[in-house]
Order: structure tokens, then sequence, then C-alpha cells
């Protein structure tokens, strides 16, 4: 009877222990030894929060409610969708369309002008993809200034990424200087070849070529910084395009090029896409000759000197002036 | 071609085509910060030199250049 009694007590005993113990709420959960399951299920977590954490989306505060969300994930979608775009159509171009028409065209000047033709085209499609995709919008003037058949030198400053985008999309027939990596890439060479772009190798060459190309009659693209603005510093043009624009004596066709809010500047990596769609405006000024600036001055590093120092402030007072 | 040689010709040079004070022109004098030489100025001494020596200089030779005496350097080297 005794043993009957202690196995009844013993039993409520320890159902009121556990009821006790899932009361107290602070009381922490013995250790679940670690077995396969769980492992996998661990991992699984730390796997998603690092992803999570990692991921590169990172709504600004200004974004607010669904519609913007939504309009905020396709833009970094579409933004991501058009890098591959971009580089599944250079690699198209570089090694099918390009060597096909080369093969086709005899004549060095036919070819010349048949592959630039092909790249502005595959450019400005890209541009009106990407603008009726809603990932940019841009405003053109001034192409008027450019007259046809003329040789300029087109010196433009250089916010983003795809500055030489729309500058080769609206004028393909310049000449333009590109990194010697791309004349040497597989999938770029035969375009770089065929385009008969400048390859950056050597300061002296491209120096003689620049100035070779515009007094042959040839426009040129240039851009005097170098490389992209550093945001929020001021403009800094390296010496170059000046000494190109007065060694060349050809009329300087400025190009002011704006994005507002600012997207692939030097500082930004692709995926932080802006909180609003990005807006170009790419201004075309009326052409200036080095001379109407600096004068008749013999081709001296002084004349070279003035000439950059003039378009820099040229520049400056543009983008500083409201939009 | 001893050094001395070629460090009064590149003053020479200086001198007459770059304006640059003959006394400036010492093996520590950085090109860019204490001569008032800007790459252009840079890219035309090499082709000066080249006519000079009558040598040809390897692309990029001068892409390191910093100072009179890596100029000098070069120099030697070809």
């Amino acid at each position: 009877m005794d043993d009957v009694e202690k196995a009844i007590r013993g039993f409520f005993n320890s159902v009121i222990r556990k009821l006790r113990f899932s009361d107290r709420e602070h009381v922490r959960e013995p250790p679940v030894p670690e077995n396969g399951v769980t492992s996998l299920y661990r991992f699984g977590r730390l796997l998603k929060t690092e992803f999570f954490n990692s991921l590169p989306i990172t709504r600004p505060a200004s974004l607010r409610g669904p519609v913007a969300a939504v309009g905020y994930g396709w833009r970094w979608l579409g933004t991501a969708l058009s890098f591959v775009l971009f580089g599944a159509g250079s690699i198209l171009l570089g090694i099918v369309v390009v060597p096909l028409v080369s093969l086709a065209s005899r004549d060095p000047a036919q070819r010349l002008q048949r592959v630039r033709g092909i790249i502005g085209g595959a450019l400005r499609f890209f541009i009106v993809v990407t603008r009726h995709a809603g990932l940019m919008s841009y405003e053109v003037e001034g192409l008027e200034n450019m007259v046809a058949g003329r040789s300029y030198l087109i010196v433009a400053n250089h916010p983003t990424l795809i500055d030489a985008v729309f500058l080769l999309a609206f004028f393909p027939m310049a000449d333009c200087v590109i990194k010697e990596g791309m004349a040497r890439n597989f999938f770029t060479r035969h375009l770089v070849r065929a385009a008969n772009y400048i390859p950056n190798a050597d300061p002296v060459a491209l120096l003689d070529a620049a100035v070779a190309r515009l007094k042959s009659g040839r426009s040129l693209i240039l851009f005097p910084e170098g490389t992209r603005t550093v945001p929020g510093a001021p403009l800094c043009f390296k010496p170059g395009a000046a000494a190109v624009a007065v060694r060349s004596g050809r009329e300087c066709l400025p190009v002011v090029i704006r994005c507002e809010p600012m997207t692939l500047s030097k500082s930004d990596r692709w995926y932080r896409i802006p909180p609003r769609r990005a807006g170009f405006s790419i201004s075309v000024q009326p052409p200036v000759a080095p001379a109407q600036v600096i004068g008749a001055e013999p081709v001296s590093r002084y004349a070279n000197r003035s000439f950059n120092a003039w378009l820099q402030a040229y520049f400056s007072a543009r983008l500083a002036g409201p939009g | 071609m001893h050094g001395p040689d070629n460090l009064a010709r590149l003053r020479e040079v200086l001198a007459q085509d770059f304006d640059v004070d003959p006394a400036a022109v010492i093996p520590e004098a950085r090109l860019e910060e204490d001569l008032d030489l800007d790459s252009i100025d840079a890219a035309d001494l090499v082709v000066r030199l080249k006519e000079l020596t009558g040598k040809a200089v390897r692309p990029g030779a001068f892409r390191s250049v910093r100072t009179v005496g890596d100029v000098l350097r070069v120099l030697e080297s070809l």
C-alpha cells in the first residue's frame, strides 16, 4: 500500500514540478544537444540571418509605403539586370557581331563606319531600355552645337560610370580613349581594334595619337578628369585634355553632365541605388577654341596650363549653378 | 655615360625647354612638387631625352619616375 501511495505521490509531484517549471518563463531551456537535425537547423538560421544582413538592399528611411518599396525593389533588380544586359551585349558584339561585320567589310573606312554605327546603336538601345524600365531618366540639349563633318575635341566632366555610354551614343563617330585592358581582353579586343579606339597604354603615344586623330579631321572624346569625379570634392582636371586641345588647335565642345540624385559615382557601389530614379542632364555647350581663351600664344606649357585652368573653371561654374 | 654627365644634360634640357632653374635640379628634387612639372611636361621630357640620347625608351619606363634621381636611373639603364 505504501509503495503504491509513494508511486502515485511521486507521479503527481513530478507533474507539478513540470508544470511549475514551464510556468517560469525566465528559466532557460536546457541546452539541446547537437544532432544532425538541430545543427542543420542552426546552420540554416545562421545562413539566413547572415544572408539577409549582408543583402545590400538597405532601403533609405525616406522610402515609406508599399508602392515606393516595390519601385525601389524593381530599380534594384533592374539595375542588376542592366549590368547583365550590358555585359552580355558587349560579349555578343565583341565576339560575334563585330568580327562578322569586319569580315563583311573590305574597305577599312567603311568597316570603321559600320562598327561604330553598331556600337552607337547598341548604346542607344541600352539607354532606351534602361529609361523605359524606369531605372533612370535623361535629357540632352545643345546637340545642334556640333556641326556635322567638323572636328571637335569633346570634353566632358565624368560624374558617373555611364557618361561614356551617353557620349558614344550621341557621338558614335567620335574617337575615344579606352582602358588598355580592353584592347587585350578576349571579349573586347576585336571591338576595340575594329572601332579603332585609342588604348591608354603609354602617355607619350596617347598624346601623339590624340593630336593626330584630331588633325586628321576626326572628333575625339576626352574626360579631362581622367577618372570619375570624387563626389563632394572640387573638380580636378588633369593637364592632358587641355594639352591635346592646345596642340591640335581644334575647337572644344564642352559637355556638362549632371546626375541627380547621384548614382554609380566613384564612391558608390553599383548596388547602392539612389532613393529616387537618377536623372541625367547632358548639356552640350557652344564650341570654344583654345585661341579664343588664351590668345594666339604659341604652343607652350604655359598655354596648356592656362587653358586647363580655364576649362576647369568653366565646368566648375556650370556644375555649381542651378540645374 | 657617367651620372654627372647625365645630370648636366638634364639640367640643360630642363632649363631650356621647361624654364626650370638649373640649381634646383638635384637628384632629390621631385619633378611635380619641386620643379613644377606636370604629367604632360613629363611626357615631353621623355620625348626630348629620347631625341638627345638617340635611344628607344621602353614605353612605361618613366611611369614610376618621381624625382630627378629616378630620371637619371632610367637614362643610365638605357
